[in-house]
């Protein structure tokens, strides 16, 4: 575990509101290796964010992570201080948000907002720091970087927008990337250039990527890894082209049944029936025995654990307790 | 405006000044009342070079009291002969310090204020916050009154009472704004980037505050002048003979009916200069508010 880059054990986060205490992240562990992209793939309200918020530092005053740890290069950095925290976020991890439109400050020129990052975490000059900003516009494919460098945000469409965040988030060479949602706001042609990007961004830099979406056609084309994650837990771990040419837990199926074929013409979609419970009355056996096809009295009654029927492959369903069975 | 080889400009590169400008200039109304204002506050700077102080407005000369406008004297005398032009237009001055000056002080202290109470939140902010809802409570007349009671008459107590009173309503209204501002996704995206929090409040939170905060207060330099010309008129600011706007109006007051110029003039200067300060200031929320644009 000591060559991982980010290692999560058992995370477990927090909701207080109004006396009441949710917990929307239960016992989360996962790891990025460097150099790799990882998915955490699910449904809105799963979890996904709020696990990439605590990594960052962001989480708001009523939320707090109240167990486990997350490793950053062996630190722990849920016992870091503020100050420390601000020393590793920007420079060792970056993060890019889901909106462009308004994860920058619209009064200030793009530059600046880029600059500002160097200004925090270097000694280099105005001019040094104005040649690496127009660098790193270059590297992120941002045309007449000269020129865009004095635009402010409301000048500049959604993608190239999203590009001036990435170039944020990477111009201090990060180890870590952590990209929530980055091409959610973006239609389909801007996001696969952004993608593309973020692919040739991590050739080039050899960042890792922590990738949340809830869309697996951006899983399928740019992480080595996946985490499904549904109702605060990991339900089910594996490398990429493994979860695809066989997921094993409902859920995964399920996401992946949902997802429009273009070379299938069927008349309806597939869905998952039923709806993400409520925090406040979360199942007390398998979370997702509600709304599983296979679900049985012991699914209801107990908890599963994560079995890993075959090396690599983590699965929480107890289908998958003894093995793969026959036809599986 | 969309073409295909200008795919990642929407818009022609214009700076969110002139952006502002552009809206400005487009109402007209509040165009006018800022050339209004200039020519105003050019007066006010100027009325030196041909005016003697000494000698035209406070020097009094009984043989000419209590005449109508004529060419020699535009707006007429007062009681005590003095030339009510010279006198209106040096009382510009006052209104104006009071006007301009207060108001910069106490939008200062008030964005201090409710800068941190915002950001900080907690204890500090519940206990700043209820002292000032406890100022509040007080009349504002009676606060500057009570002020000025206590610190004695003239300029700087005057200046210091109406920012003392002003200070609550400019904190509430900073805090306001400031927590709209810091709930917003780039707050959090400079914060992921390991900002400060002071970097944060004076880079990010208060260039976005200061457009409402400014349009506030221009608005309220007209009732700033409004106080100051208050407390004079009751006795209780600038004394005679030292020309301000409410001690001539107070002056007027027994002359109503045998010679109304008296209190016309200096009332109708305070009218307008309050109106012009309040249409800029309407023009401004427009101009830097787009949904206020029409």
């Amino acid at each position: 575990m000591d060559d991982m880059l980010l290692s999560i054990r058992d995370l477990e986060i927090s909701i207080c509101n109004a006396g009441e205490t949710t917990y929307p992240v239960n016992r989360v562990s996962f790891d990025i290796p460097p150099h790799t992209v990882v998915g955490l793939v699910g449904e809105s309200g799963c979890g996904k964010s709020m696990t990439a918020m605590s990594v960052m530092g962001l989480l708001s005053p009523n939320i707090s992570v109240t167990g486990g740890s997350i490793l950053f290069e062996g630190r722990d950095m849920t016992r870091l201080t503020p100050a420390q925290m601000r020393e590793l976020t920007g420079k060792s991890i970056s993060m890019i948000f889901q909106e462009p439109m308004t994860a920058l400050n619209p009064v200030v020129r793009v530059g600046k907002q880029i600059e500002e990052v160097l200004l925090l975490h270097t000694d280099l000059n105005r001019q040094e720091r104005r040649q690496k900003v127009i660098d790193i516009l270059k590297a992120v494919s941002v045309p007449d970087a000269e020129e865009r460098y004095r635009a402010y945000p409301f000048q500049l469409s959604g993608g190239l927008r999203q590009r001036i965040c990435i170039a944020m988030a990477m111009i201090c060479n990060p180890q870590l990337l952590i990209a929530d949602e980055p091409t959610t706001a973006l239609d389909v042609t801007i996001e696969a250039q952004i993608l593309h990007l973020m692919r040739e961004l991590k050739d080039q830099f050899g960042t890792s990527i922590l990738m949340i979406t809830h869309n697996l056609g951006i899983v399928s084309e740019l992480c080595d890894d996946v985490n499904v994650m549904y109702l605060g837990e990991i339900v089910e771990h594996a490398a990429t082209d493994r979860l695809f040419e066989k997921p094993l837990h409902p859920y995964t199926i399920g996401l992946i049944e949902s997802v429009p074929a273009v070379e299938k013409s069927e008349q309806k979609l597939k869905n998952i029936p039923g709806m993400v419970p409520d925090l406040r009355h979360v199942p007390s056996g398998c979370r997702f025995c509600d709304r599983c096809p296979y679900a049985d009295d012991r699914c209801r009654s107990r908890h599963p654990d994560l079995y890993e029927p075959i090396p690599g492959h983590e699965v929480r369903c107890f289908r998958y307790q003894n093995g793969l069975k026959e036809g599986d | 405006m969309y073409s295909k080889k200008k795919k990642y400009v929407t818009k022609a590169a214009t700076s969110h000044g002139q952006d502002i400008w552009r809206n400005f200039r487009a109402n007209r109304l509040a165009l006018a009342a800022a050339v209004v204002l200039l020519l105003i506050i050019i007066m006010a700077l100027a009325c030196e070079l041909f005016i003697d102080y000494d000698t035209q407005v406070v020097g009094m000369d009984p043989r000419a009291r209590l005449q109508g406008p004529s060419a020699e004297h535009w707006f007429g005398t007062d009681s005590a002969g003095r030339d009510l032009f010279a006198r209106v237009l040096y009382g510009t001055r006052y209104s104006l310090i009071f006007g301009i000056g207060c108001t910069f002080f106490s939008m200062l202290l008030g964005c201090l204020l409710g800068a941190t109470a915002a950001y900080y939140g907690g204890v500090y902010d519940a206990i700043l916050m209820r002292v000032l809802d406890a100022l509040m409570c007080i009349p504002y007349m009676l606060l500057l009154l009570m002020i000025v009671a206590v610190m004695g008459r003239g300029i700087y107590p005057m200046i210091l009472a109406i920012t003392i009173a002003s200070v609550p309503g400019y904190t509430r209204i900073v805090r306001s704004v400031v927590l709209s501002v810091a709930q917003q996704d780039f707050i959090e995206a400079a914060r992921s980037c390991g900002s400060t929090d002071r970097y944060i409040v004076l880079h990010h939170i208060l260039p976005n505050a200061v457009g409402p905060i400014i349009v506030d207060a221009m608005m309220s330099i007209a009732s700033t002048i409004m106080s100051a010309a208050g407390l004079s008129y009751i006795g209780m600011g600038i004394q005679p003979p030292t020309p301000e706007w409410g001690n001539m109006l107070s002056d007027a007051m027994k002359y109503m009916r045998t010679n109304p110029s008296m209190a016309i003039f200096p009332g109708v200067a305070l009218v307008i200069t309050a109106l012009c300060f309040n249409l800029v200031g309407d023009g401004m929320a427009d101009a830097i508010d787009p949904r206020r644009r029409k």
